[in-house]
C-alpha cells in the first residue's frame, strides 16, 4: 500500500511538473523566468523605464543548446530525435486591451479632414516581442499564426459597421508602431553559455498603465514545447495617481479646485506685487 | 527637468512650459492682450493635445484676469452692472461651447475645428493689429478720427434698455448680453479671454467710456474663464492640474514683470512684431491643415 502510494505521488509530482508542456513530444527542457520589475511606478519625473527579463533554460537533453548569434550548434551526431536540438527563446510583453478608433482624413475644400473611421474594442495597447533568432529560423509563420505571436497576428475585431475599402488594421499597427507601442525585436535575447537567457525591455513615457503580461516560451525545433508568464503592473504613482484619479472620479471638485488654485495664485500675484 | 503631465499622459519639459507661460505673460502685461490667444496655439505646437491645451488655458486666464481686475478695480475702472450682463451672456455661450465641444469629441472632429478657429482669429486679429501698429507709427492712414457721440440709430431702437450709471449710458441690454454670449462661446471652444473682441465692441459699439472698458471686461472673463474651466473638468476632464500649476507661475511672474517694463519699451516697433507673431502663427496653422499629413490616418485611445 505504500508503496503504490509513494509511486502515485511520484506520478502526480511529474505530471504536476509538466503541465506547461505544450508539445506532445516526449519533453527533455524546462523555463524558469523572472524580471527584474514587477512594478512601475509613474512618478513626477517619469522619462521612461527598463525591466531586464532573464531566466534559465534547464535542459535534460545535454546535447540540446540554445543557439547563439543564429549558429547552430550541432554538438553530436546521435539520432535525429534528441540530437541537433535547438532551443530558441521568445519574450512577449502584451498590455491591457484597449478601446481604440482610427480615421482617415481625406481632403476637402483644400484642407484634411477626418472622414471615415473603424472602432476597435480589444486591442493591446502594448506588444513587444523579441527572440534570439530570426522568427523564420524559430518557426513557420503558420505556427505563429496558429499559437497567436507576432504583430501580424494580432487580429482586432472592428465593433462598428465594417467599411471594407481604407485599410485600418494596417493603419493601427503601422500608428501603434510608430508611436513605439507595438515592437518586434528579433536576436535581442543574449544567451550565455547555453543556459542562460536575458533580454532588456525599454518603455517610453507614452506607456499605458494596467496590468501587462510578460510571456516566456521556449521553441524547439519549430514548435513551442514549453511557455510561463509573468505579470507586470505599470501605474501612476503619489501626485500623478492622486490627480488623475481625483479628476475622474471627482470631476466636479476637480474642476472646483482647479478654478480655486488659480484664484488664489492670480491674488497671491497682485498682493505680492503691491508689496514689493 | 522633464515634468510628468497626469492628464495629458506625456512628459514636457517644465522649464520650456514656465518660460512660455512667462514670455506670454510678459506680453500680455505689456499690451493688455495676448493672453489666451497666443498661449493655447503656443501649447498645441509644443505637443500638448488640443483638448488639455483649451482647457488648462482657460484655467489660467482666471488668475491672469484677476490680477487686471483688481489692478483696475483700485482705480474705479470697473463697471459692475455692465460686467454682470456680459456675464449673463458669457454663462449661456459657454454653455453652448461646452456642448458643441463634446459633440466634436464624439466625431473627431474638435482638434479641426480649434485650429480653424484659430486661422481665422488670429487671423482676424493680426491684421488688425498690423494695421494698427502701422497706423500708430504713421505709415498708413491719418490719425485717430474722432468718435461721434451718439449711437448708431438703430443701436437705440434696441428694447430692453438698462441704466448703466458707471459708465452713463442708457442702453439695451441686449448688446452686452450677445457680447458676453459670443466671447464665453469662444472660451470653452477655444480657451481665450475674449477681451481682444470685447475691448473694441464696448469702445466703438456700445461707446463705453474708455477708463472703465479693460477692467470690466476682464471682470467679465474672471467669472467666464472660471466656469468654463469648471465645465472642462467636469465634463471631459481635460484640465491638466501639473500643466496648469506650470502656466500660473511662468504666467503671473511674466504678467508682473511686462507691467513694469510695459511703460519703458512698449514702443511701436514691438506691436509690429507682436502683430507679426500673431500672423506667423496663424500661417503655421493653415499650413498644418492644409499640408498633406505624413500619414492620413490617426488613432485616439478610448478611455
Amino acid at each position: 500500500m505504500r508503496l503504490f502510494l509513494m509511486r502515485l505521488f511520484f506520478l502526480l509530482l511529474l505530471v504536476g511538473t509538466a503541465y506547461t508542456n505544450l508539445s506532445s513530444k516526449a519533453v527533455a527542457a524546462s523555463l524558469i523566468a523572472d524580471l527584474s520589475e514587477y512594478q512601475i511606478r509613474i512618478e513626477t519625473d517619469f522619462t521612461g523605464a527598463r525591466i531586464y527579463m532573464f531566466g534559465v533554460i534547464d535542459h535534460q537533453d545535454s546535447d540540446a543548446r540554445i543557439a547563439k548569434d543564429g549558429s547552430i550548434d550541432r554538438s553530436s551526431t546521435a539520432s535525429a530525435e534528441n540530437a541537433d536540438a535547438v532551443l530558441d527563446v521568445i519574450i512577449i510583453v502584451r498590455g491591457p486591451p484597449t478601446a481604440i478608433t482610427v480615421r482617415e482624413k481625406q481632403r476637402s475644400f483644400g484642407i484634411w479632414i477626418n472622414r471615415q473611421e473603424a472602432h476597435y474594442s480589444n486591442v493591446p495597447s502594448f506588444y513587444t516581442i523579441a527572440t534570439t533568432r530570426p522568427f523564420d529560423d524559430i518557426a513557420s509563420p503558420e505556427t505563429f499564426h496558429q499559437i497567436g505571436l507576432r504583430i501580424e497576428n494580432l487580429s482586432f475585431a472592428q465593433s462598428n459597421e465594417p467599411s471594407s475599402e481604407p485599410p485600418f488594421p494596417e493603419a493601427l499597427i503601422r500608428l501603434m508602431t510608430a508611436q513605439g507601442l507595438y515592437q518586434e525585436l528579433p536576436q535581442t535575447i543574449t544567451v550565455q553559455d547555453g543556459k542562460l537567457f536575458r533580454t532588456v525591455l525599454d518603455v517610453g513615457t507614452n506607456v499605458p498603465t494596467g496590468r501587462y503580461e510578460a510571456s516566456f516560451y521556449l521553441f524547439r525545433d519549430g514548435e513551442a514545447i514549453v511557455a510561463t508568464t509573468l505579470p507586470i503592473s505599470i501605474e501612476k504613482r503619489g501626485m500623478n495617481w492622486q490627480i488623475y484619479n481625483s479628476a475622474h472620479q471627482s470631476p466636479y471638485l476637480f474642476g472646483l479646485f482647479a478654478v480655486i488654485m488659480a484664484l488664489s495664485i492670480g491674488w497671491l500675484a497682485t498682493f505680492i506685487a503691491r508689496r514689493l | 527637468m522633464q515634468v510628468y503631465l497626469p492628464i495629458a499622459e506625456l512628459s514636457v519639459n517644465g522649464l520650456m512650459i514656465l518660460a512660455m507661460g512667462g514670455g506670454v505673460g510678459i506680453l500680455s502685461g505689456m499690451f493688455g492682450v495676448g493672453g489666451g490667444f497666443l498661449m493655447t496655439p503656443l501649447l498645441i505646437f509644443a505637443g500638448i493635445p488640443p483638448t488639455v491645451a483649451v482647457a488648462t488655458e482657460a484655467n489660467q486666464l482666471v488668475a491672469s484676469s484677476l490680477s487686471g481686475t483688481l489692478a483696475h478695480w483700485r482705480k474705479g475702472g470697473v463697471d459692475v452692472k455692465m460686467g454682470l450682463v456680459l456675464l449673463a451672456g458669457g454663462v449661456v455661450g459657454s454653455l453652448l461651447g461646452i456642448l458643441l465641444f463634446g459633440e466634436l469629441r464624439e466625431t473627431g472632429q474638435v482638434d479641426l475645428f480649434i485650429s480653424l478657429c484659430y486661422v481665422v482669429l488670429l487671423g482676424l486679429i493680426g491684421v488688425l493689429m498690423m494695421v494698427d501698429s502701422l497706423r500708430a507709427s504713421g505709415i498708413i492712414g491719418n490719425a485717430e478720427r474722432r468718435r461721434p457721440r451718439a449711437h448708431h440709430l438703430w443701436i437705440s431702437g434696441l428694447p430692453f434698455k438698462l441704466r448703466f450709471r458707471r459708465s452713463r449710458l442708457y442702453i439695451s441690454a441686449l448688446l452686452p448680453l450677445a457680447l458676453g454670449c459670443l466671447v464665453g462661446f469662444l472660451a470653452s471652444i477655444m480657451g481665450v479671454g475674449g477681451g481682444f473682441i470685447m475691448v473694441p465692441v464696448m469702445i466703438y459699439i456700445i461707446r463705453m467710456p474708455t477708463a472703465m472698458v479693460v477692467g470690466t471686461s476682464l471682470f467679465q472673463i474672471v467669472f467666464v474663464t472660471a466656469f468654463v474651466t469648471f465645465l472642462h473638468a467636469a465634463i471631459n476632464q481635460t484640465v491638466d492640474l501639473v500643466l496648469a500649476l506650470l502656466l500660473l507661475l511662468g504666467g503671473v511672474f511674466g504678467a508682473q514683470i511686462g507691467a513694469v517694463y510695459g511703460r519703458r519699451l512698449s514702443g511701436e516697433s514691438l506691436r509690429f512684431l507682436l502683430a507679426g507673431l500673431v500672423l506667423f502663427v496663424c500661417l503655421v496653422l493653415l499650413f498644418s491643415l492644409v499640408y498633406r499629413p505624413d500619414d492620413l490616418f490617426s488613432l485616439q485611445r478610448l478611455p
